[in-house]
């Protein structure tokens, strides 16, 4: 894509947009957590503290000022670059996030990369032989796989997996047995590749897949109906019909000519299941007790820890933001057609 | 050339309700029989309706089909406590002598009512700002509702509704709450699109030239258009809203124990996990036909109304 005034303007515009409304969710969340009905100075403290030690903690967290205050203040420490400190962990917020964040990190790229693989090659095998037995099998799936729910589908995959067939790890990022890989990224698989362990790379990678599929199914599930109708769109097209009444094999037409349209509306859909995607994982995390970051964010919501609460919400709302901007810009980058629909806009 | 421009015409007519009132459309029945044959020609469309239909009346005869009717609510009996399923149990009972069959026929009583409240609530308020904002484009009034729209647009819906049940008491009231309060922004998205293209439409400027006031054009021209396509996002829902409800039950911001909902017993079972299976498999069983029996009916009356909602 060449860049010009436009795809600049563009940008600025677009960012400025998601920018406004992030500030807009800031005021949202920072509202809701602030009329809670429980006293979040007596959570964090326990019922019998003493009143002078609530009174400072009162203080120290501003709550005893108007919330329009208690809003500036926040935003004057985020502007600083702090999220304040966690009520249960007493650490800064900033800190808890970057040393839970690569275990998501890790559990989201790979749910991603397997949601687009297997939406891509079940589409694809749906479209080009279609009604035959394996497409209406894999129509089954993506209605089912629609419609179970994520802690339905992670529950019985671990009844099935881990406790009947002992095929998968029930929990947790790495066996006991195995050496914690060298902390590059935090990323145990990567880290795992780049120190050239490979026995804990697999053991890493066998511990992913369950709660990777498990985040991803109803992306697949979407993205290989969504693939199929566009395979058999275009595999009806004139171009198609020719190159192969040319004589060119089967093989490069679907892989050459044939893919590469078809795919478009996959991607775009990816944006869809990326947000699918961040709030299963606060269930997946949960079920596979993954020490992620969607972790740490239900426990901070199941303890009402107001801080923690804002910025696990902020860091989300921010991914999504920007999740939502790239997939428009592949998107764009796949589809000359839809950059300049926009742009005509 | 004149077939289009006579289609466009009876278009435009028929939009306006004008045809109708001149007797010349379709008669009903015709109309009804049509939309039936679009909806039953997938037999998929017609089993989620049978399946749909068999468990809203399951849900509401439960007292009666259940087999342990009390065990839905305080009941303890540990003579029974974590027996596998038998033909006594079909489903089996769980840590607390519990008939799991009952109780899981009581949950899709929870699960209905929390898809008909949230969706009662949400769907007549979010088409509302929708087409307000629609009507009054360029004006303050879209501004506001547009960015408001946007703001709640701003999280994965349910990690919205979890970070507003979690600073509620978690109950069956306060997820809905939690529910209506992330799903409206859809509705007006949804609504808001379609209202600024039909309001370009001739028999909107027809009436503004009569002088027909604002609120009428918006509840008498605009929203029947946009019927169809807001009921097809609803039917479409009814599954998203029972799995989001019975995820918050789940994760423990919804109902409370002993309330008999599918997504608390499913985080009950997954406690006793390879021991006593059944208390768990079976309700992810039941949840996963509800939705999946709701999303065929969806998908049927989205090919009824031959609408696309995204």
């Amino acid at each position: 894509m060449n860049i010009t005034r436009t795809t600049i303007v563009d940008f600025i515009r677009r960012s400025s947009a998601s920018a406004i409304s992030l500030v807009g969710l800031s005021v949202l969340i920072f509202l809701i957590a602030r009329i809670l009905p429980g006293d979040p100075v007596i959570m964090a403290l326990g019922e019998r503290a003493p009143i002078w030690a609530i009174e400072r903690m009162r203080a120290q967290l501003h709550l005893n000022e108007p919330i329009y205050m208690q809003y500036y203040y926040w935003l004057r420490d985020v502007l600083s670059g702090s999220l304040g400190e966690s009520l249960v962990t007493k650490r800064e917020v900033w800190v808890d996030i970057t040393m839970y964040f690569p275990a998501t990190l890790e559990l989201i790229l790979w749910s991603m990369w397997l949601n687009v693989l297997l939406a891509m090659t079940f589409g694809l095998i749906g479209g080009l032989r279609q009604n035959s037995w394996i497409d209406n099998l894999l129509r089954l799936f993506s209605y089912v796989g629609v419609s179970v729910p994520v802690f339905a589908f992670g529950v019985m995959a671990i009844l099935l997996f881990c406790w009947t067939l002992h095929v998968f790890p029930v929990m947790g990022r790495l066996s006991p047995t195995t050496m914690l890989p060298p902390r590059v990224t935090g990323m145990y698989t990567f880290d795992a590749l780049v120190s050239g362990d490979f026995s804990a790379f697999l053991d890493a990678a066998w511990h992913i897949v369950l709660p990777a599929l498990a985040t991803v199914l109803a992306g697949i599930a979407q993205g290989q109906r969504v693939m199929r109708s566009s395979v058999v769109e275009n595999s009806r097209k004139d171009y198609i019909l020719h190159s192969l009444a040319h004589g060119i094999p089967r093989r490069v037409v679907v892989f050459k000519y044939l893919l590469k349209p078809s795919i478009i509306p996959l991607v775009s859909l990816t944006g869809m299941s990326f947000a699918m995607a961040l709030s299963s994982l606060f269930i997946v995390e949960s079920i596979f007790v993954w020490p992620g970051f969607a972790y740490y964010g239900m426990q901070s919501f199941l303890n009402k820890d107001l801080n923690a609460i804002v910025g696990v919400i902020m860091m989300i709302g921010l991914t999504y933001a920007i999740s939502n901007m790239v997939v428009d810009y592949v998107v764009g980058w796949l589809d000359p057609r839809t950059r300049i629909m926009r742009r005509s806009k | 050339m004149e077939c289009v421009w006579n289609k466009e015409a009876v278009m435009i007519l028929s939009r306006s309700g004008f045809l109708s009132k001149l007797r010349i459309a379709p008669d009903r029945e015709q109309n009804l029989k049509k939309m039936w044959y679009k909806f039953a020609r997938n037999p998929l469309s017609r089993a989620g309706l049978i399946i749909s239909a068999a468990v809203v009346l399951v849900a509401i005869l439960a007292p009666f089909i259940a087999p342990y009717p009390k065990h839905a609510g305080y009941f303890t009996d540990f003579g029974e406590q974590s027996r596998p399923p038998s033909l006594e149990h079909l489903f089996g009972t769980d840590n607390l002598g519990r008939d799991v069959l009952s109780r899981c026929i009581f949950g899709f009583r929870y699960s209905l009512m929390m898809a008909a409240v949230v969706l009662i609530t949400v769907v007549p308020a979010g088409s509302l700002a929708g087409v307000f904002a629609g009507f009054y484009v360029g004006t303050p009034v879209e501004a506001l509702i547009m960015r408001l729209t946007d703001i709640f647009l701003a999280l994965p819906p349910l990690v919205l509704a979890m970070a507003v049940a979690s600073v509620l008491e978690p109950n069956v009231f306060n997820a809905m709450l939690a529910i209506c309060l992330t799903w409206w922004p859809w509705y007006s998205r949804l609504v808001y699109g379609q209202a600024t293209s039909v309001k370009n439409e001739f028999f909107i400027q027809s009436a503004e030239v009569i002088g027909a006031s604002s609120v009428r054009i918006v509840f008498s021209e605009m929203l029947p258009n946009l019927l169809s396509i807001v009921l097809t996002k609803a039917s479409l829902d009814i599954g998203t809203v029972i799995l989001i409800g019975a995820s918050l039950s789940f994760v423990g911001l919804g109902a409370q124990p002993p309330t008999p909902d599918l997504g608390t017993m499913v985080a009950d079972g997954a406690k006793y996990l390879p021991e006593l299976w059944w208390t768990a498999a079976f309700p992810a069983l039941c949840i996963t036909l509800v939705i999946l029996a709701f999303n065929l009916l969806g998908d049927g009356i989205r090919d009824m109304f031959a609408t696309e909602v995204i």
